[in-house]
């Protein structure tokens, strides 16, 4: 197991390094950053001058080993868009909102997703399951700015139950949860039905059965309880999955998380900022997976690294 | 159950490089956002009398509206040929304040108690007035007042914190008198000269980036780089102090046209000395604090701005309680908004204008155009023979106006910008403000000649281009970008590449950023392109910036141009600057220096349940301005 673990972080280390690389990288092959950062009427004096303030005539080795050792630091640069304020700052500031929507959307998905998972299972090949299929297609295939469009239209301006935008209390979460929710709801769904079906079938649960255990007890007690292992730690991924997709669905319903940072920093061309969004989404989604990777482990002994 | 080691790493890696992607690709998706355009209109004087100031007096005119009516006057100075303090040959013109707009207070019982305004992402988030440009000061117009402002029916130039102001012989010394007791925002005294020294000192010192950077150094005689203690030094040069209540700017540099930079338009706005004391750079970030109607209460970052309507004002006391900016990314969410009431006023695309009207939502235009659009035929570079590419079709005039007149620009504005207060013909650079300034600027002989050098003739579009040695056509890239002052731009591109295919032409559409033309055009690496833009400025700042070699943008240079740059440096006489300005924008239109499109003015929806009227002049950076002006209706 310790060996296990040990192998995991050190390939999470190698992701993040390579992730350091490209988000690096990417800054400086897109132009000449000084292009963005200066405005239109400056001049060739201009120029130089920002351009050794910033570092920028420096080889581009020596520039990303100035990178780490500022990310190392904590300092992630200063914004633009955000004058005065340091980016690691304005990430920490918009993170409350991200995980309080992230949040209510594992719950939407956890909700919705395990009772469909396993009334689709438990009623397989009926019109119910058919049903459930096309939940879970449509979930899959409709894209989340559509749906949170399409939720607002409904709910905001027809049925006017609840705000359009922003972030003013619990009713504002409703709408931009739901709409980050629904796309795991189908995957999730799909995974307890595969699971259940598996649990379903197995000898245990028909002992139960002709031991006379009432039909609700066996299913949610015994089926769910093992079905449960793997959509749980793949809620672990979803985590991720939220956090990153929060930058659609922050941008649709105005909510001001860290997803509709990185997109106000894009259009503003802030790439210290949108560096520094990248790599923090990036360390979140290994971290995620880490964990997941080391749930597995703890859950199942018979993952292990072989010699 | 165990993933194989490198599909695991391979895996982590692909789903970096797609969330990058997909952060792109949501930048694609761009709303209409704030940006930094700037333009400029002067009041001409009608009358000339020998006085050196203007003097404004007030009367009242209307029952809820008093207006300060302006001796109207003429400067008689004597202005330099040579750029020297001695030399001194023509009178300046300097143009005439117009009493700034004084509204009486609505019993606080009819005032409405919030107006929100829903806009696209901003350019700036930020409390800081020195370290945005003009695009950043949507927000903090409700609370920053200037030494000169801007009417928001005619566009002139209103007498705002000073009351009176003077040139000097030399074109160069600018004096003010300002308005006495106006009070600080959270009691940091009244406005004085040392504010005003201060604020110009905030422009230049280490850590300001405001609009026209560069300009300012020019005008305070500093550079990029300098420390606090030299700036600081320049501006107590530059700004002579007489008394409390009057200062005198010796500029750096001679600029009759002074006005558009020291006042609302090139964005000087006025900030308190004794806060700066008290709370220093840092602090500064905090909050907004000036003397204007209103005050600043909150900025939630990424979500809104709010601010309290003030319940005395010497200038205006608005029909609200308070005002709040809300940051929508979306154009739908704006309109939901919109609908459900949640704001009074947001900016619509006006590809959805025709749904907000039929639900019985208006539009609101500026009164004057904010936006001018045209297309830039890159690699005219023909001070720079050894950059030129001989081969580039862009090179002969033939080819540009044939290109020009395949066009259909009305069918564009049609299809594209229905509903859209547009203006064709369009002179780049040369606008209906800028005649107001520079009157004969604009060469009535372009307006008469018009359909036969630009108009849409495909049939004359082919004749040229064969007369050019192109009867079969050629291939060029027709660069695409967004554009937040015109979302439309890319359609637009994509319109007009159907029109040059339909004269022969085969155009490659390539998404190029803005950013990567501007380190060609800085290389003089750019050729046989085509691009878009739209901006919006003062006809003398962009004549240098656009047509000369030594400007910063360079679009068409040639030797002509240059030797009237020069020209215009020298000259101080308005008539003399005219008459350079108009030889110049003669030489761009015969020669087809670009593809002019329109001029079109920004427009806002508004709820005609709360709002009752809504005048903004439409031509400053930012564009909504004057919302303390903003009449609604008695709930």
């Amino acid at each position: 197991m310790q060996r296990y673990i040990i192998v995991r972080l050190f390939h999470a280390l190698l992701a993040l390094f390579a992730m350091s690389i490209i988000v690096f990288s990417l800054a400086r092959i897109s132009g000449n950053p000084m292009d963005v950062l200066l405005p239109e009427d400056a001049t060739v004096q201009d120029f130089e001058i920002m351009t050794e303030r910033w570092g920028l005539d420096e080889p581009l080795h020596i520039q990303y080993l100035v990178y780490v050792g500022n990310v190392l630091r904590g300092d992630f640069g200063t914004s633009i868009k955000w004058p005065g304020r340091s980016t690691r700052d304005l990430i920490l500031a918009r993170l409350p909102a991200t995980l309080e929507l992230s949040a209510l959307a594992l719950v939407v998905a956890a909700m919705l997703a395990l009772p469909l998972g396993v009334l689709v299972a438990v009623k397989k090949d009926t019109g119910i399951d058919y049903a459930g299929k096309v939940v879970a297609l449509l979930g899959q295939a409709a894209p989340s700015f559509w749906v949170g469009i399409v939720l607002i239209w409904i709910f905001a301006v027809t049925l006017e139950w609840l705000p359009a935008a922003g972030r003013q209390g619990l009713s504002s979460l409703i709408l931009p949860a739901f709409a980050l929710g629904w796309f795991q709801v189908a995957a999730v769904m799909r995974l307890t039905r595969s699971s259940m079906l598996e649990v379903l079938d197995s000898e245990y649960v028909k002992l139960a059965r002709i031991k006379g255990i009432p039909n609700w007890k066996v299913i949610w007690k015994h089926c769910l309880r093992n079905a449960a292992i793997a959509p749980l730690t793949y809620f672990g991924f979803i985590l991720g999955g939220f956090l990153t997709g929060s930058v659609v669905i922050e941008t649709v319903f105005a909510w001001p998380g860290v997803g509709l940072l990185a997109i106000d920093a894009l259009r503003a061309r802030d790439f210290q900022v949108v560096q520094s969004v990248v790599l923090f989404f990036g360390v979140i989604y290994i971290a995620s997976n880490l964990m997941v990777d080391i749930l597995y482990a703890y859950l199942d002994p018979r993952i292990r690294y072989t010699n | 159950m165990v993933n194989g080691l490198i599909g695991k790493s391979r895996f982590l890696l692909t789903f970096s490089l797609v969330l990058i992607l997909a952060l792109i690709v949501g930048c694609g998706s761009a709303a209409p956002e704030i940006v930094d355009v700037e333009v400029v209109r002067e009041i001409p004087v009608e009358v000339e009398v020998s006085k050196e100031v203007v003097k404004e007096v007030p009367v009242e005119i209307e029952r809820e509206v008093v207006r300060e009516v302006p001796v109207e006057v003429t400067v008689e100075k004597q202005v330099l040929k040579e750029v020297t303090s001695e030399t001194v040959v023509e009178r300046v013109v300097i143009p005439t304040p117009i009493p700034v707009q004084v509204v009486e207070a609505k019993a606080v019982s009819e005032r409405l108690e919030k107006v929100a305004v829903a806009v696209g992402g901003q350019s700036w988030d930020s409390n800081y007035s020195y370290k945005v440009n003009i695009g950043g000061f949507l927000d903090k117009w409700p609370v920053l007042e200037y030494l000169v402002g801007v009417d928001n029916e005619t566009g002139g130039y209103t007498a705002e914190l000073a009351t009176e102001w003077s040139i000097a012989d030399n074109g160069k010394d600018w004096t003010f008198k300002l308005r006495e007791d106006i009070p600080w925002q959270d009691g940091y005294g009244e406005f004085t000269a040392e504010d005003v020294r201060h604020s110009m000192w905030l422009l230049v010192q280490p850590t300001a980036a405001p609009s026209g950077a560069s300009t300012w150094r020019k005008i305070m005689g500093t550079s990029r780089g300098d420390d606090e203690a030299t700036t600081m030094a320049r501006a107590e040069e530059v700004v002579e102090i007489v008394n409390d209540h009057e200062v005198i700017i010796h500029l750096g540099i001679v600029l009759p046209e002074a006005l558009f930079n020291l006042g609302k338009r090139r964005n000087l706005p006025m900030e308190s000395k004794a806060r700066w004391d008290a709370v220093g750079d840092e602090g500064m970030g905090e909050k907004i604090v000036g003397t204007g109607p209103m005050s600043y209460v909150e900025r939630v970052e990424g979500s809104h701005v709010l601010y309290d309507a003030a319940d005395e004002h010497w200038r205006v006391v608005p029909e609200y309680h308070q005002l709040e900016f809300r940051a929508i990314a979306e154009t739908q969410t704006r309109l939901a908004s919109l609908l459900t009431e949640q704001v009074h006023l947001a900016v619509i695309e006006r590809a959805i204008r025709d749904e907000v009207t039929s639900r019985g939502f208006e539009f609101v235009d500026g009164v004057f155009p904010g936006i001018q659009h045209h297309w830039t035929f890159w690699g005219n570079f023909h001070t720079k023979p050894d950059v030129i590419d001989p081969d580039n079709p862009m090179l002969k005039k033939e080819v540009r106006q044939a290109m020009a007149k395949a066009v259909n620009r009305e069918a564009i504005v049609q299809a594209l910008l229905p509903g859209a207060k547009v203006q064709i013909p369009s002179y780049v650079k040369f606008t209906q403000l800028d005649e107001v300034v520079w009157p004969g600027l604009i060469n009535p002989e372009w307006d008469a000649r018009w359909d036969e050098m630009y108009g849409y003739d495909p049939e004359a579009a082919k004749q040229l281009l064969a007369a050019a040695g192109y009867p079969d056509g050629f291939e060029f890239t027709l660069a695409l970008d967004s554009n937040p002052a015109l979302p439309e731009i890319l359609d637009i591109g994509q319109a007009m590449a159907l029109d040059f295919e339909a004269i022969g032409l085969k155009p490659t559409l390539a998404n190029i950023e803005g950013s990567k033309i501007r380190s060609l055009r800085r290389a003089w690496d750019i050729h046989n392109t085509l691009s878009g833009s739209a901006g919006y400025s003062y006809t003398v700042y962009h004549l240098e910036t656009l047509f000369c070699t030594c400007g910063s943008v360079r679009t068409f240079v040639d030797p002509y141009l240059d030797t009237k740059i020069e020209e215009l440096n020298v000259t101080v006489s308005p008539t003399e600057r005219t008459r350079v300005m108009r030889e110049m924008g003669d030489f761009c239109y015969d020669n087809f220096c670009a593809l002019p499109m329109f001029d079109i003015a920004p427009d806002i929806a508004i709820n005609p349940k709360y709002i009752e009227s809504y005048v903004f002049p439409g031509f400053i950076s930012g564009f909504y301005t004057h919302l303390e002006y903003i009449e609604t209706v008695p709930q």
